[in-house]
């Protein structure tokens, strides 16, 4: 029983994350796509400003990771 | 980078900008304010007849650009040069081509023929093209019904229609038929034909009298009819199908003639525009390098910026044209232009390629670092920590090395192909290291990983990505020092030793409280923090406080290397396992092909903008300054045409 909370643990953290960053990236791909189409040469920040929220999602792999290992 | 002023007699000034112009290293640049304002200076105000030609050639210009999108660039790869007494251009003057020419009216009358001539071709094509697209919607049809086609189509008296029927529903044929029958009195001729695996095409004739009651049939028992395109509809049924198959069968042809058409007139006139646009191009920038030009009575002034290194080239060659009638000045660097300096990127050929990953970003302002080196340093490391294995790394080897030669006239894709080639060794050097080869860990063959096992050593995994991250925040943060002392900046140069100090404290307390060093440590680095706190709320304020807490994040940031890495592995794993569990070999291998296959392609993507990010985001933050100024110098396109003089 005790495995299966940790395990379930373990996913509630890569799970939740993963939404969130999801969610945040989705608002903020819309948005570079449409600066994209009148500004073309903002692509170099419109990559970096995507590619911040996956820290969420790091985290939170890191934090599954920690919490399976002790298993 | 020189900041420069060429100060010389009036009546030289074009020989001057055209000498400036071959030399092609002098950044023009206008002259400050003050020097402006004084009422000594003025600026150049250009001729009638000069206005007239610039404006001329601006337009001409802008009407060519357009013009050269409309043919193919031919694969000849110089220019040939403008030749004496050739081609439409020429007047036969004594230097062969004339540039006041461009203002005669019938200059011009050549290439808006062409224009109209390439307009006209790319129209005609676009609508074969979109008509051909059209037609082939139908393919399904026309393969069927072909052979019925020109039996049918030119009767006068007769209607036909066609209908599709699914196979699932055949049985409603015969009903179908009967009802027909008795709507025309046998009046009919029914046609079947199987248009593919699931429709079959009918095709009924009739007599014009009975359409509508025919078309009332078809619509209550809700029957696809064939609906043709809407320049069809008037046509007889037939008929239009006999037009849609001749077209399609012309149109293919007129296609191929309307491309040779093209390439025929692009083989005789692409050179000739590019030659042009070129001229043409390096006339306008003169006239832009004379409006930054300040004159007296009897002298000129022309400021701009030259790197060091071109600078006693340009000293030279100024003094052997014009001895002393023209001076160069060295001028200082005041504070308030250095964000105005225009900056010249140079690197060393093996971390040029590196530099189109700078190109997304703005240049680096002039007092602050070029990353590049640094980017072609870790960004390879990075990239071979994440995929991690020997044989993806040979893959890519033997890929970037084909592709290199593939696309060998194409820069930017050369480039891409020069940095995965350093780092697929990279790859290929973890691989060997983490014991991975195609996700078969080696330990199988005897060979044991020689740093880690990725897929069972995790913590250690995780230990060492965070280990990396503090290393390379540290790095970014020492490079800022460095920086900030080179520039006298010494308020931040403060503050970023600060930084480091408590950085390196941090580490310290953090090592303390997991049990790797004595506790004593513990009382050390909380003092470090309690000094350096202050030092660092001091000199950058809490703007430098909230930067020092995102970088412990920037260093947290640096577990991706560990997760994406992990993926890789069990990634290769499911791949090898998948082939394991069909139970055959041959399909064994297929299966592990593809996921193999697909794995490699989303895992260089990955790790490239992975990698790219922990550089622009971590990394970078630390010392970056982004400028916005790139070194253009006032370049020739086309050597050996003399532009214009004043008379």
């Amino acid at each position: 029983m005790e495995k299966a909370i940790i395990a379930l643990a373990a996913a509630i953290a890569v799970a939740i994350t993963g939404l969130a960053t999801g969610w945040a990236q989705s608002k903020i791909g819309s948005a570079g796509a449409g600066t994209l189409s009148e500004k073309p040469e903002m692509s170099g920040n419109i990559i970096i400003l995507m590619a911040i929220p996956e820290t969420i999602v790091i985290l939170g792999f890191v934090v599954a990771i920690m919490i399976i290992t002790t298993l | 980078m020189c900041k420069i002023q060429i100060i010389g007699s009036r009546r030289i000034m074009e020989e001057v900008i055209e000498l400036l112009h071959s030399l092609s290293v002098l950044h023009i640049d206008r002259t400050s304010e003050d020097v402006r304002r004084d009422m000594y200076y003025r600026l150049v105000s250009l001729q009638k007849d000069e206005v007239a030609l610039r404006e001329r050639a601006e337009k001409i210009l802008q009407k060519i650009k357009d013009l050269i999108l409309l043919l193919y660039r031919p694969s000849a790869p110089l220019i040939p040069p403008l030749e004496k007494g050739k081609g439409i251009h020429s007047m036969g003057g004594a230097e062969g081509f004339v540039i006041s020419d461009i203002c005669l009216e019938k200059f011009m009358s050549d290439f808006d023929v062409l224009e109209d001539k390439l307009r006209s071709l790319h129209k005609k094509r676009s609508e074969l093209k979109d008509e051909l697209s059209l037609i082939e919607r139908y393919e399904m049809i026309l393969k069927g019904l072909t052979p019925l086609i020109y039996e049918i189509s030119g009767l006068k008296h007769i209607e036909s229609t066609g209908i599709i029927i699914e196979k699932n529903r055949a049985e409603v044929i015969p009903l179908l038929e009967e009802e027909i029958h008795r709507i025309t009195s046998g009046g009919y001729q029914i046609f079947k034909r199987e248009l593919d695996d699931k429709n079959i095409g009918i095709v009924l004739t009739y007599q014009k009298d009975y359409d509508k009651e025919i078309m009332r049939l078809i619509s209550e028992e809700g029957i696809s009819e064939m609906i043709l395109p809407m320049e069809y509809t008037n046509i007889p049924f037939f008929d239009a199908l006999r037009l849609m198959l001749i077209k399609k069968e012309g149109i293919p042809h007129e296609l191929s003639a309307i491309e040779k058409e093209l390439e025929l007139l692009s083989q005789r006139w692409y050179w000739e525009v590019y030659g042009l646009i070129g001229i043409l191009e390096d006339l306008v920038n003169e006239f832009k390098a004379l409006s930054y030009c300040l004159i007296t009575n009897y002298t000129f002034f022309i400021s701009g910026w030259v790197p060091e290194d071109y600078l006693p080239q340009l000293k030279d060659e100024i003094k052997n044209g014009f001895g002393e009638s023209v001076v160069i000045r060295e001028l200082e660097i005041r504070e308030d232009e250095i964000e105005k300096v225009p900056v010249f990127i140079r690197n060393p050929k093996i971390i040029k390629p590196f530099e189109i990953f700078m190109n997304i970003l703005p240049p680096p302002r002039y007092d602050s670092i070029d990353p590049t080196p640094f980017l072609a340093i870790f960004f390879p490391a990075f990239f071979g920590l994440i995929i991690g294995d020997s044989g993806y790394g040979l893959l890519l080897l033997i890929g970037s090395v084909y592709l290199l030669k593939v696309f060998r006239e194409k820069p930017i894709i050369k480039d891409l192909m020069k940095v995965f080639f350093i780092c697929s060794i990279y790859s290929v050097v973890f691989g060997f290291l983490f014991g991975d080869f195609f996700g078969i860990n080696l330990e199988r063959f005897g060979i044991h990983p020689i740093l880690l096992d990725r897929g069972k050593a995790i913590k250690n995994f995780l230990i060492l990505s965070i280990a990396i991250g503090v290393g390379h925040v540290f790095f970014g943060f020492m490079l800022s020092l460095i920086n900030s002392i080179q520039w006298r900046r010494d308020r931040e140069a403060i503050g970023k030793a600060s930084s480091i100090v408590m950085l390196f404290a941090i580490l310290l307390l953090v090592i303390t409280l997991f049990g790797y060093i004595s506790k004593e440590f513990l009382n050390v680095s909380v003092i470090i923090i309690a000094i350096a706190l202050p030092v660092l709320l001091i000199s950058e304020g809490l703007i430098g406080v909230i930067e020092f807490i995102k970088s412990i994040g920037n260093i947290l940031s640096y577990a991706r290397i560990m997760a994406l890495g992990l993926a890789s592995v069990m990634m290769a794993l499911i791949a090898n396992r998948l082939g394991e569990m069909s139970g055959n070999i041959v399909l064994g291998i297929i299966i592990a092909f593809i996921i193999h296959t697909l794995h490699i392609i989303i895992g260089v993507f990955s790790a490239t903008i992975q990698s790219l990010r922990l550089h622009y985001v971590e990394f970078f933050s630390k010392f970056y300054r982004y400028g916005d100024r790139r070194y253009i110098p006032f370049r020739k396109i086309r050597g050996g045409v003399r532009l214009w003089r004043r008379l």
